[in-house]
């Protein structure tokens, strides 16, 4: 039983000048221009991102640091989405830290595979700036105004 | 609450998004994406090329899949409609090849070439301008409907909605079209004495039906509706009556929005653009009687639910997906940090979590928010989903690739240092020198020379580097061709298969890139004039299929690439004939020509071979603007017929052109310089061993005889007497060639400079060097000289 402290409820302030990013967030989507695009989002709320372009790599990254949040794209090479959340969800490190997946599947069955998988939520692309960060600030605690 | 319209910000956004990128951001993106979906449509064209000669190949399928899906995914940031409608199409038919619904052909691959030519087309307009042609959407149309009556052909059953090919994404109403209820709610609005929200001016009526799968398409009626520029008044109401609980289905969308905006109906269109056929606008005259329909509508029936909402319902899903029941920290987690987000008391402990504790919460929560009751989705059967998704994972076995991406002028700028610093490191010989012969210290200059061979050494090994930073491999011209061969020879009816050989073989981007012309022109060429018909192949006892062979490969300091046809060959006759028509060459001297060498006709200046000329391979432009472009970089053609089966041409072209090696030469005085890589030896003769045949001089030279040239005569200086000749054997193009020069030099790495202004027109050299002591080293271009 092991709870990440980070979710838990004390949402963070706002982010101050040189102080580290009070949450961070993995985006795992091999596109490159989706990742550029949720990373100025996200940056600019003062959260911290990292990315992988694909499941392998966004797991290697997550076993070396703490996330709040994984935004995780379906159709990758090597590792898709959802084989990566399995893996997460099977992780005693891993598994309390939400995911989003993101993808232009539109069919319910990969919605319905993707929350079977360890998705928390489902956004369909092409993202919506307001409700990306409105969902990644609800899904890490962080104050919504 | 009229809104105002926010269509004010930069236009190459989609519409959502104004203002949530600043100016410089979107246009970082902007780029990105650009860059990006040019190599995705490059990899789908591969793909497509791949699967056109393969059907079954499952890696092309998926990787032309994932191609599109991909852009379409990007696509999708920025105001695109006509694009992503069209990728869209595209996307829905490769599912079904995907799907093994449907098997892939020639026509359908020209058809998806054809739209991924415009997609290319128009990528690059949105760089250029940000905007599409007007056109645009009847072409993306055009494109969605072929594609369309494709996939109708398989099922044409199975229509679905909202993929009705003729419905294009502009929704055009009926200008006539009156909404009944449209009428009683504006009454209503005046009656409420709202004034200012009063659509007393010209408005829009709007109905909106959302597709009952509307949810799983990323459509969010209640936001579209909501966001409605000018929104006055907004009625949301079931379509049908709820069904009892049991069977209800809470992911089918039984929504009926009505609605009126006062805006422009121009605006209110686009807004409703994605979403045509769910919509119908009409224009909300100068009231007419009104005429009060039942549609006396209930107040506006649900208080929108927040995200807040659809989250938790979400996570109540997630729990009730088989298997997670044992696993439901992070559900936990997400439903506290809710709580958290908007500031209410979670009724989920932080010590322990269960799957009923969770649930429970989950209610407690959504009791709270929610304002009004939807309906319980609790209860609702869950759709099964496929079995978890785990073992299609690692598939590939090829290493991550982890790679840096830099401006090429900040290489560029690192190379031209390096360079600098190679010759700059030129100086320490003579500083050796001098140290020996002025100051008399031949310590000192024993240490400058060991301290030059480490700086040598490191040097080189930094210029290598740097070098191979700017190395690309020749796949990355190589894949532009079999769409180039493939199109022409379906234009022309003849069977050709390119084949690709060392395509991971290296050079320099620079050489990469001025390859390209040269080969296109070839390949062009030998498409042609070389490929025979299937029938004359077939008359001859050839393949019907023709074969191009595209080899590549390195040697030495060169990059050598064959394009090898088992065509039809030149006929030397015809060429000789061709030449003296044309006034090239006179008859006398044609006839003297070896067959093997008549060949070589072909790259005279306005030489062209073919009878008609197509409109293919250029009018005017021949190989000799082949030759020209290699030469400009210096390389070399050559070229060889087997008459009745097939050309080969080959190109020779340096490694890397930023660092050139010379062989230093002396001429009454002067350095000059000789590239060394047509030096294929120095030897000094005995001037006996100079043999004159008429006008002429060669040596036998190993069996071989070899014509000899002066340089000082070439360059019109008088000759001298030495006790020996000092010659370089050179070898320029397929010939061997002696040339007398005063004295040999070393050999040196300099990085040419080419004569610019005036000087730009001297023919004879190709440009000069500093040197290390500060002399300027004049490099001759033998090929013209001689």
């Amino acid at each position: 039983m092991s709870l990440s402290p980070h979710s838990l409820a004390a949402p963070p302030a706002p982010p101050a000048p040189g102080e580290a990013p009070p949450c961070r967030v993995l985006i795992v989507d091999d596109t490159l221009t989706v990742r550029l695009f949720c990373a100025q989002l996200l940056k600019r709320e003062g959260f911290g991102v990292d990315e992988a372009i694909n499941g392998l790599e966004g797991l290697e990254q997550a076993l070396q640091h703490r996330f709040d949040l994984f935004v995780v794209d379906i159709n990758m090479q090597k590792m898709d989405g959802y084989a990566f959340l399995a893996q997460v969800r099977r992780n005693p490190d891993l598994k309390a830290i939400p995911a989003v997946m993101l993808s232009t599947e539109q069919g319910t069955e990969d919605i319905a595979r993707a929350y079977q998988a360890g998705a928390n939520f489902y956004l369909t692309k092409p993202i919506d700036p307001v409700r990306f960060m409105a969902t990644v600030k609800l899904m890490t605690g962080v104050a919504c105004p | 609450m009229p809104l105002k319209s926010q269509r004010n910000q930069p236009p190459s956004m989609a519409p959502g998004m104004d203002g949530a990128l600043a100016g410089s951001e979107a246009a970082e993106l902007a780029a990105s994406f650009v860059e990006e979906s040019l190599a995705l449509i490059e990899q789908a064209n591969a793909a497509l090329l791949t699967l056109e000669a393969d059907p079954d190949d499952r890696e092309a399928i998926n990787a032309l899949f994932r191609s599109v899906h991909s852009i379409k995914g990007a696509a999708g940031l920025f105001d695109l409609p006509a694009l992503i409608h069209l990728v869209h199409a595209g996307e829905d038919l490769l599912g079904a090849v995907r799907d093994g619904k449907l098997r892939v052909n020639a026509a359908m691959v020209d058809e998806l070439l054809a739209g991924l030519d415009y997609v290319t087309r128009w990528i690059g307009m949105f760089q250029a301008h940000g905007a599409l042609p007007p056109e645009k959407m009847d072409i993306a149309r055009r494109f969605a409907a072929a594609y369309r009556a494709r996939l109708d052909a398989i099922a044409p059953a199975a229509a679905t909605p909202g993929a009705g090919p003729e419905a294009g994404p502009e929704a055009v109403p009926e200008p006539g079209v009156r909404h009944a209820w449209a009428e009683a709610a504006r009454a209503t609005l005046a009656g409420e004495g709202a004034g200012e929200g009063a659509p007393d001016t010209a408005g829009v009526s709007v109905e909106y039906t959302p597709d009952e799968g509307c949810f799983f398409s990323g459509e969010d009626p209640l936001r579209v509706a909501l966001a409605t520029p000018g929104l006055a008044w907004l009625d949301i109401a079931p379509r049908e009556a709820w069904p009892e609980r049991a069977r209800f289905d809470p992911y089918a969308c039984n929504l009926r929005i009505r609605l009126i905006a006062c805006a422009d109906r121009a605006e209110v269109e686009h807004h409703f653009r994605y979403m045509p056929e769910s919509v119908t606008l009409a224009a909300l005259g100068p009231a007419p009687a009104p005429e009060p329909e039942s549609a006396a509508a209930p107040a506006p029936a649900i208080v929108l639910p927040p995200l807040a909402v659809e989250l938790l319902e979400a996570q109540r899903r997630a729990l009730a997906m088989p298997g997670r029941q044992d696993q439901v920290e992070d559900i936990a987690a997400v439903v506290r940090n809710i709580a958290a987000s908007c500031a209410m008391p979670c009724p989920l402990g932080v010590d322990h979590a269960d799957a009923a504790r969770v649930s429970a919460a989950i209610a407690a929560l959504l009791d709270a928010t929610r304002a009004a009751s939807l309906p319980d989705a609790a209860a609702a059967p869950l759709p099964e989903g496929g079995p978890v998704g785990g073992a299609g994972g690692a598939s590939r076995g090829e290493a991550a690739e982890r790679t840096l991406r830099v401006e090429q002028g900040k290489v560029d700028l690192l190379m031209n240092l390096v360079g600098e610093l190679v010759v700059a490191k030129n100086a320490l010989p003579f500083l050796a020198r001098d140290a020996e012969m002025r100051f008399n210290s031949r310590e000192l200059s024993r240490e400058i020379k060991d301290k030059y061979a480490v700086i040598d050494r490191i040097t080189r090994q930094m210029q290598n580097a740097v070098m191979d930073i700017r190395m690309m491999p020749v796949s990355d011209l190589f894949k532009r061709f079999p769409r180039l061969v493939r199109d022409i020879a379906r234009k022309q009816d003849k069977l050709v298969r390119l084949e690709i050989e060392g395509e991971s073989t290296e050079a320099d981007k620079n050489i990469i890139e001025a390859l390209a012309e040269p080969l296109t022109h070839i390949l062009r060429n030998s498409l042609d004039h070389g490929i025979e018909t299937p029938a004359q192949r077939l008359a001859h006892g050839k393949a019907e299929t023709a074969t191009i062979r595209l080899v590549a490969f390195q040697e030495g300091d060169s990059v050598v690439i064959d394009v090898i046809d088992d065509g039809r060959g030149i006929d030397p006759e015809q060429l000789r004939i061709k030449a003296v028509e044309r006034g090239l060459i006179d008859a006398e001297r044609a006839a003297q020509l070896a067959d093997a060498q008549a060949v070589q006709l072909v790259f005279l200046p306005g030489f062209s071979t073919a009878e008609t000329i197509s409109d293919l391979s250029g009018r005017g432009v021949g190989m000799d603007a082949v030759r020209a472009a290699v030469e400009r970089f210096g390389g070399a053609v050559s070229l060889e017929s087997r008459l009745g089966q097939g050309v080969t041409v080959r190109l020779r072209l340096p490694l890397s052109m930023a660092v050139t090696r010379v062989l230093t030469v002396e001429l009454a005085g002067q350095l000059y310089g000789v590239p060394m890589d047509l030096v294929v030896e120095t030897v000094r003769l005995d001037p006996g061993a100079i043999r004159r045949l008429k006008q002429s001089e060669a040596v036998v030279l190993r069996d071989q005889v070899i014509p000899i040239a002066r340089l000082r005569r070439l360059l019109g200086m008088e000759d001298v007497a030495t006790p020996l000749e000092s010659v370089l054997i050179l070898r320029i193009g397929p010939a061997t060639i002696g040339l007398v020069i005063d004295d040999f030099g070393t050999g040196m790495d300099i990085i040419l400079k080419p004569f610019s202004g005036i000087l730009a027109n001297m023919s004879g050299f190709s440009g000069t060097a500093v040197l290390g002591d500060g002399r300027v080293l004049l490099v001759l271009n033998l090929k013209e000289i001689l």
